[in-house]
């Protein structure tokens, strides 16, 4: 495989509960490149991120492949795709009684870095993203606000330094000058320091923001189209009917 | 790594009526940690509070059998205790709560893991007798159970015997929340840090219900 | 009804042989019946719950036999009942029925239609004791399979000196898509002491069965010990709603219980209006995976009434699930209580529960407990319980009567809305009866 392919799903079926989800993906992700995955609800946008990141339940089956930095990763855990170099930010993430964002990441860092400098950067990004620091001290996601609980998500992703970022729908529930807060935080702790960026999202507001190198397309569990930007234009003036 | 909880026998904890915020949050950090310096172990299984105030009593690791009377009006009451069972632990958190007089507030939480065999006993009986109006009573007990032989019996009753209050308890017995669990484990944690962090996080909700009781309106 | 027949007071081995012989019973059903009385003889009465010091097993005579033939006079029943039924609305046809003054000729006419419908598809809907005449093999392999005598005292009484109720068998695959109503296929007179009911609903098939009506019923017996025992299948659906307003002399110590197999689900709601003292815990015995049960229960308590309800989860294979729904309303100085038990076994992986049960107390006179009790045998399961007991919302009722609601109008119809969980799972014509005899209730309680 060419150095330059980060990502590469071979084949990817699956089946849950006798309903095709996914159908005969096959894709590679280029390096350094920004991906918009654009798609009706139910088409399978949430599903493919899940099984890239390795979720239990969504296995691919029929001998599918997902191969991720010249490795094999079709079986191995979640905790190790995301050693290595795979995040996932989710649509609705968990809300925690006890935990704060702060735990999660020095439990995650250690011993690499020591609880006092991930404090630090917490505080220092949160202050980036416009993030109270109630909200940070917070047990994790407790009473946070959609746009709220998506800094949050960022907040992680900026520390966990991943390769490949998977943002489903992080432009969902967040208002008009969050918008622009997180979109200038993924161009600096993403883009410019050249991560692979796939954005799940419906609306094409935070592609304004974001202009992605390719647009795909998904349908009924395939992906049915790809193209550059203006692919994304025309859905947003036309509409999913007529692809 | 957090392995154990420490051993606290049921003390009590007269509050000042008053506390800033961050002598809230050292009280609040220090619950699990280390003994509060002006509590008293109780010697008895039943108490009387005959002073109004604000009242914590807390138990770690060590069964309760208290019976409660609250026999004075506008008085703050909350119940904290956190059982960590392990091999053949039997633990039992057996507590009767009765308010007899107007404008009290309590909660009670009880949390236990159980690895092992362990086994735990949750009775709490709440009354509220004529008199007690305008009471605010909640209960909370959460277990987690780790493991095939652990065994979880939990009672949360409620006797009410006026028409002027507010009261609930809830009750959940779980095994480690898959939601949960799957995040940590996206966010790079191996399974036994996810674990490890599940585990505190039941025992910290105890810090963040202290101070929800005992700071802010 | 004219009481043809009637056994002195008392219960003896002698009185168990004559009901027993009255009936032409069999002889597997003698010995049963004496088994189960020696049973009743060494139980105690439970120490828990409502006070049953003052029932006497002596006053009562145990059998009677009545005859349809000669209606019973409209002049002779009482004034409040017939009042409710006015107000209530009712069909005079219905009133009729209900107060035992229609003849058996004319509901036979009424339902002769769906009778005949159920009868093609091999159903079997019958009084116990025909069932028992008609298809002994069949009675026999399920009777007191799922409640034996030895359970409660009550169930004891119960399987001695059985007599009326319903017998109905479902075969695999038929759905009966509407709900069928005890008293008017049936025509058990007024409501039997000793009813026992038996229901078979074999794989894939579905039964939505209705026993009992909100408008109040006039019940000379004032004990009421009936046994109600479920067979649901594999894939098969049972939904047993019962809904009591019986007169508040009515001890209702009623014994239900479902086995639920694999893949089938129970579903149980239970309206308690009337009744002096209801001691009533439907539940389910969870016994094949993926099995289901539920609990909708929903009481209402005025002055002088005792309502202990709840119910019983046995999850007893892996997979299976259970949700109990419990409303309980107590006004007036009446006590309702939540009594419930959830027990989780140790093979019951995946199992989950969820039981809420929220009270609402109406004035400072009135009580309300609840007695959950959880048992978690398994690690692999979810067990979550919540309850609320709480008095009316005085921001709600404010603004209700800012729109122009008496008091009276805004109190029902915050209770209405507290217990629509429940009655939104009743059918329609129930469910107004039932909400419009509430708020007669509470107007009658401010009066």
């Amino acid at each position: 495989m060419s150095k330059s392919i980060i990502l590469e799903l071979e084949n990817i079926n699956l089946i849950i509960n006798r309903k095709r989800i996914l159908e005969e993906i096959n894709l590679s992700l280029t390096r350094g490149k920004s991906y918009a995955l654009m798609g009706p609800n139910g088409s399978g946008k949430s599903s493919l991120a899940k099984v890239i990141m390795g979720y239990p339940d969504y296995q691919p089956q029929n001998g599918g492949k997902i191969i991720f930095q010249d490795q094999d990763i079709t079986n191995l855990s979640m905790d190790k795709r995301a050693k290595l170099g795979i995040f996932l930010s989710s649509q609705a993430p968990p809300e925690f009684d006890g935990i704060k964002v702060t735990a999660l990441l020095q439990t995650a860092s250690a011993p690499k870095r020591s609880r006092l400098q991930i404090r630090k950067e917490v505080e220092k990004l949160s202050q980036e993203l416009q993030l109270e620091p109630t909200v940070v001290k917070k047990p994790l996601n407790q009473t946070a606000s959609g746009g709220e609980r998506k800094k949050l998500e960022l907040l992680q992703a900026a520390i966990l330094d991943p390769t490949l970022l998977i943002l489903d729908e992080i432009d969902t529930g967040v208002d008009v000058d969050s918008l622009k807060t997180i979109s200038r935080f993924i161009k600096n702790h993403f883009v410019k320091a050249n991560k692979t960026l796939l954005l799940i999202t419906h609306y094409q507001r935070i592609l304004e923001h974001l202009t992605p190198d390719r647009v795909l397309v998904m349908k009924a569990g395939r992906i049915t189209r790809s193209g550059d930007y203006s692919l994304a234009k025309l859905i947003d003036k036309k509409g999913y009917g007529w692809i | 790594m957090l392995v154990s909880l420490r051993t606290q026998s049921p003390t009590l904890v007269k509050l000042p009526s008053s506390l800033t915020q961050e002598q809230l949050e050292k009280w609040a950090s220090t619950l699990l940690t280390s003994p509060f310096p002006s509590a008293l172990p109780l010697s008895s299984s039943q108490l009387t509070l005959d002073k109004p105030g604000r009242y914590l009593i807390y138990a770690l690791n060590s069964s309760c059998e208290l019976e409660i009377e609250i026999k004075v009006p506008q008085t703050e009451v909350l119940v904290l205790a956190a059982y960590w069972g392990k091999g053949e632990e039997r633990y039992s958190f057996h507590l009767e709560e009765g308010f007899h007089y107007p404008s009290c507030r309590s909660l009670v939480r009880a949390v236990s893991i159980l690895e092992g065999a362990a086994k735990f006993s949750y009775q709490t009986t709440i009354q509220a007798k004529s008199k007690a109006t305008n009471i605010s009573a909640q209960q909370e007990n959460y277990n987690l159970i780790l493991s095939p032989k652990a065994e979880v019996e939990t009672q949360p009753f409620l006797e009410i015997n006026n028409g002027q209050l507010s009261c609930s308890h809830s009750s959940i017995t779980a095994s480690l929340d898959e939601e949960k669990l799957n995040f940590l484990l996206s966010r790079s944690l191996t399974p036994p840090q996810a674990k490890e962090l599940l585990i505190k996080e039941i025992l910290y909700t105890l810090e963040g219900r202290f101070k929800e009781f005992f700071g802010g309106e | 009804m004219k009481t043809t027949f009637q056994l002195a007071k008392g219960l003896t081995e002698e009185t168990i042989r004559q009901i027993w012989q009255r009936k032409k019973e069999p002889q597997w059903m003698l010995e049963f019946r004496l088994r189960a009385f020696q049973i009743f003889q060494k139980l105690p009465l439970p120490k828990w719950g409502p006070d049953l010091s003052q029932i006497n097993f002596e006053e009562f005579s145990y059998y009677q036999e009545v005859t349809e033939s000669r209606p019973r006079s409209w002049k002779d029943i009482p004034q409040e009942i017939k009042a409710t039924y006015e107000q209530l609305g009712l069909p005079e046809a219905e009133q009729r029925f209900l107060a035992g003054i229609a003849t058996q000729a004319e509901s036979q006419i009424l339902y002769e239609n769906l009778r005949r419908q159920l009868e093609k598809k091999g159903v079997i809907f019958l009084s116990i004791d025909e069932g028992l005449k008609k298809h002994p093999q069949l009675f026999r392999r399920y009777f007191a399979s799922v409640i034996s005598p030895a359970d409660n005292k009550l169930a004891a009484l119960n399987s001695a000196a059985w007599s009326g109720g319903s017998f109905i068998y479902i075969p695999p695959g038929v759905k009966i898509s509407q709900p069928i109503q005890a008293y008017f296929l049936i025509n058990i007179p007024s409501v039997g002491q000793f009813e026992r009911t038996l229901i078979i609903v074999d794989e894939g098939a579905e039964l939505n069965y209705i026993e009992g009506c909100s408008a109040p019923l006039y019940h000379q017996s004032s004990l009421h010990a009936g046994v109600v025992e479920v067979i649901v299948k594999a894939g098969a659906k049972m939904r047993y709603t019962t809904i009591q307003n019986w007169s508040k002399n009515v001890y209702n110590l009623t014994t239900q219980r479902a086995k639920v197999h694999q893949n089938a689900t129970m579903e149980w709601i239970d309206g308690n209006i009337g009744s002096r003292i209801t001691m009533k815990y439907p539940c389910c015995l969870l016994v094949g995976e993926g099995a289901k049960g539920y609990v909708l229960s929903l009481s209402f308590a005025s002055r002088g009434q005792h309502h202990d309800t709840g119910a019983k989860m046995f999850h007893l294979a892996a997979n299976t699930s259970s949700r109990v729904i419990s409303k309980s309303i107590s006004l007036e100085g009446g006590h309702s209580s939540y009594r419930g038990l959830v027990h989780i076994a140790p093979k019951a992986a995946n199992s989950k529960s969820s039981v809420s049960c929220d009270a609402l107390i109406l004035d400072p006179q009135s009580r309300s407990d609840t007695y959950p009790t959880m048992r978690i045998k398994n690690p692999k399961s979810l067990m979550r319980h919540e309850a609320t007991v709480s008095v009316l919302d005085k921001k709600k009722l404010n603004y209700l009567m800012s729109r122009g609601l008496s008091r009276t109008e805004a109190e029902g119809l915050l209770v209405t809305s507290f217990a629509a969980p429940i009655t939104q799972q009743i059918p329609l014509e129930y469910a107004s009866e039932l909400n419009k005899l509430i708020k007669l209730e509470m107007e009658a309680s401010v009066g």
